[in-house]
């Protein structure tokens, strides 16, 4: 109770504009995580209920403010801690729905279908059913869609060396303060280009029709 | 964080690019169909009623724990303490709290306590019931 009044008291203590910059942060960091993992699967707004950006923020908030996650302010701030939280669950989700999906194996392969039953199915049943068979991954890593990747950052930055730098340092790595250290820039340079990459990737795939 | 998944590199690249205070990041806004403004401010309301809930919330807690330590302490001085105590808390709440009338101090029930303590400042109360036992102790 103590320490629930502590956190309520710092929580409420946070003007508008702050909880507004956090939640914009928030925003970003979920969007490229789930990027590309919410049509179907774990995170889709069947599974949850609403649309994943709404669930994993709201839902973040809500267990600092009912005390069911701590907030250690003392070691992170209020952006860090729910960014651990979403992660976090994002990862449990993930879980659950996996074992969820072998306990739906299991009861399929025992039951037994009636032949004169013929199933019909519509067209989202048509993709979920291909998505638990995992003919649609939920998470695409195969070598074809990573050499297709690789392909459309080689064109996005094919007029650009400095893009062409980036490209090759995050062949290797996420991490920023590596590629700074790699490229010679500072992070205002990194995350300049990193976006001037970023928006080209999406209008080639806009143009392209490519799913991104 | 050491990986050769381009597309988690990359990923996690743009959105620590787009979380930078100097960013322009109307384009995730975009990309999420909603319109930034009107989404930003529909979860601060989220985040407003979140406070309002809480804070009824913790307040009855509060209250409810003030209730039970109030109870026990007067329980306490019924049940254990010598006569001159029961009769300053009597005389106490005769006093104090004319609104709640009663012959033998003995015979409250906790049901009676509570309807009592449910009228008053508890805080004031409790403040007042300590005093009675810093007396007695002296």
């Amino acid at each position: 109770m103590k320490r629930h009044q502590q956190i309520f008291e710092k929580l409420s203590s946070i003007p508008d504009h702050e909880w507004i910059e956090i939640i914009d942060k928030l925003t970003v960091h979920v969007n490229f995580k789930l990027k590309g993992r919410t049509i179907f699967g774990a995170h889709s707004e069947k599974k949850l209920g609403m649309k994943a950006i709404d669930f994993y923020i709201e839902d973040a908030i809500q267990k600092l403010y009912e005390h069911k996650w701590d907030w250690q302010f003392e070691k992170f701030t209020l952006l860090e801690q729910l960014i651990r939280i979403i992660d976090s669950t994002i990862s449990e989700n993930v879980r659950k729905y996996k074992v969820l999906q072998k306990e739906k194996e299991k009861a399929e392969a025992k039951a037994e279908i009636p032949k004169s039953v013929e199933f019909i199915p519509t067209e989202s049943e048509k993709i979920e059913w291909l998505a638990d068979k995992k003919l649609i991954p939920e998470e695409d890593n195969s070598e074809e869609t990573l050499n297709k990747f690789n392909k459309i950052l080689e064109i996005c930055s094919q007029d650009d060396s400095e893009l062409e730098i980036l490209v090759l340092a995050q062949q290797e790595t996420s991490d920023s303060d590596e590629i700074i250290k790699q490229c010679g820039w500072d992070k205002k340079k990194l995350y300049t280009l990193q976006r001037k990459l970023y928006r080209r990737v999406r209008k080639y795939a806009e143009l392209n029709n490519i799913n991104f | 964080m050491k990986s050769d998944n381009i597309i988690i590199n990359f990923n996690e690249l743009s959105s620590e690019a787009f979380q930078d205070d100097n960013s322009d990041n109307n384009d995730v806004f975009k990309e999420l169909g909603v319109n930034k403004d009107s989404y930003l401010h529909s979860k601060l309301k989220f985040v407003k009623k979140l406070n309002i809930k809480t804070k009824a919330e913790l307040n009855q807690l509060k209250n409810k724990q003030l209730m039970e330590q109030a109870i026990d302490k007067v329980k306490d001085i019924i049940r254990n303490r010598v006569e001159s105590t029961k009769e300053k808390l009597s005389t106490l709440i005769n006093n104090e709290y004319p609104q709640f009338q009663f012959r033998n101090i003995d015979k409250l029930e906790e049901e009676d306590i509570k309807e009592v303590l449910n009228e008053i400042d508890l805080i004031e109360f409790i403040e007042k019931i300590e005093k009675l036992d810093d007396n007695a102790n002296k």
